[in-house]
């Protein structure tokens, strides 16, 4: 079922857009200091090098859809975060939380999926939780 | 401590494979006892996996922003800093964003040869945020990467072949001896120069003489520090670090970083292009 239904926010967070993304593209172009909130349906999921991709449809309260595509971690550091390629599965609708292009292009980075069962599926987690999942080291109370 | 016990333990603890492993030993037992001598264990354990980036600008101070300026420490001859600023990086003062032709998807605005997927040799491979792995035996310690993935043979009780008989590659020829006992030192040379030194473009020549000294601070930190001696480039030699990296619990090579062009081009049309379009009105 591709019309789900539409969520969009944006929430202040001052993330900080990852190295290799500036690597390839540069950071400029996406907002890196708010979240963006979408709730789609999966068409097409892509477990790749530089960057995974996953692509969805999103459908507005008029019933619009639009097309997303937004990139994730390589698959060396989605393995360490606890992702496989089975993941994502196409035809699931799933929030996801980017930083979107400042130019409003329909195209942004992952930095976390909320699962069905509610689950965060964090592409780029926190710095301590990023820690403790690559090194077992638990974050200071 | 898995210092002077089974490399297979010491995996084996940390991936919880103990069965897997037992049966290995006992595989294995009635081997060693017909051997003559059991081999000696290394003076020095790097085992455990190692990541990330040791860092992505080898100078002596400063930060990739003070690249080419007095700031970063750096000997350049002449040559070597005003080949450094011509070079379009995608890290440093002068980063440029990877721009590519929208027809061609060819690359326009880095000349970065990681882009083109050419080897990043030794020691920017070690810019890459992704794990390494020694593999131990008394006469050549293997270190693995997971991006490529290269693996480099290191030579122990070697030493370096006479100059008319060593090539010249993207990882050198490299020879090793341990310190004490927490220090494994590899020394390398045989460059050709291809690569960039580390992100922000810093050249060498075929003259490179590199020196890694990896210390093993405890079970969960490794000190890197790296010394370049390039008489071909620089009027000295430099030393960057050291920088700590940590032992990494994830599998290593569970996936690994394999650079393809055309998946640069696709990621560029797909996700890149269309965040530098004008912003809609």
């Amino acid at each position: 079922m591709r019309t789900t239904a539409f969520l969009f926010m944006t929430v202040a967070l001052g993330v900080l857009a990852p190295r290799a993304v500036s690597a390839h593209h540069g950071a400029a172009g996406y907002d890196s200091k708010n979240i963006t909130v979408l709730k789609g349906t999966i068409t097409e999921w892509i477990w790749r090098n530089p960057h995974s991709e996953v692509r969805f449809d999103v459908t507005d309260d008029k019933g619009e859809v639009r097309h997303w595509s937004v990139e994730a971690p390589p698959p060396t550091m989605l393995t360490e975060r606890g992702w496989t390629k089975a993941s994502l599965k196409v035809g699931e609708t799933l929030t996801f939380q980017i930083n979107a292009a400042m130019n409003g292009a329909p195209v942004g980075i992952l930095r976390k999926v909320v699962l069905a069962n509610g689950q965060d599926l964090w592409a780029y987690p926190p710095a301590d939780l990023l820690l403790e999942l690559t090194t077992g080291a638990k974050p200071n109370p | 401590m898995m210092r002077n016990t089974p490399a297979c333990f010491a995996e084996a603890f940390t991936r919880r494979r103990a069965a897997a492993c037992a049966a290995l030993v006992a595989l294995t037992l009635p081997l060693l006892a017909q051997s003559a001598q059991p081999r000696p264990a290394a003076p020095v354990d790097l085992s455990g996996s190692w990541g990330y980036a040791v860092g992505n600008s080898f100078s002596p101070t400063g930060t990739a922003q003070d690249a080419g300026t007095p700031a970063d420490g750096v000997p350049y001859q002449p040559w070597a800093l005003a080949l450094m600023k011509s070079r379009k990086t995608m890290t440093g003062p002068n980063a440029t964003f990877n721009t590519r032709n929208s027809a061609t998807l060819e690359t326009t605005d880095t000349t970065d040869p990681l882009e083109q997927c050419t080897p990043n040799g030794i020691p920017r491979i070690l810019t890459w945020p992704a794990k390494f792995k020694f593999l131990q035996a008394p006469d050549v310690v293997y270190i693995l990467y997971e991006y490529g993935p290269y693996w480099r043979p290191v030579w122990m009780n070697r030493q370096h072949p006479p100059a008319d008989e060593l090539d010249s590659t993207f990882f050198g020829h490299a020879i090793g001896r341990y310190e004490g006992n927490d220090t494994f030192i590899v020394d390398t040379v045989g460059f050709n120069d291809k690569t960039w030194l580390d992100d922000v473009g810093r050249p060498h020549t075929d003259k490179l003489h590199l020196i890694e000294r990896y210390r093993r601070v405890d079970q969960g930190r490794l000190e890197v520090t790296l010394t370049i001696d390039d008489p071909g480039a620089y009027t000295s030699t430099f030393t960057f670090g050291p920088r700590t990296v940590l032992a990494r619990t994830t599998d290593f090579g569970a996936a690994l970083w394999t650079c393809t062009i055309e998946n640069n081009k696709e990621f560029f049309k797909d996700i890149a292009a269309p965040t530098l379009t004008a912003p809609a009105k």
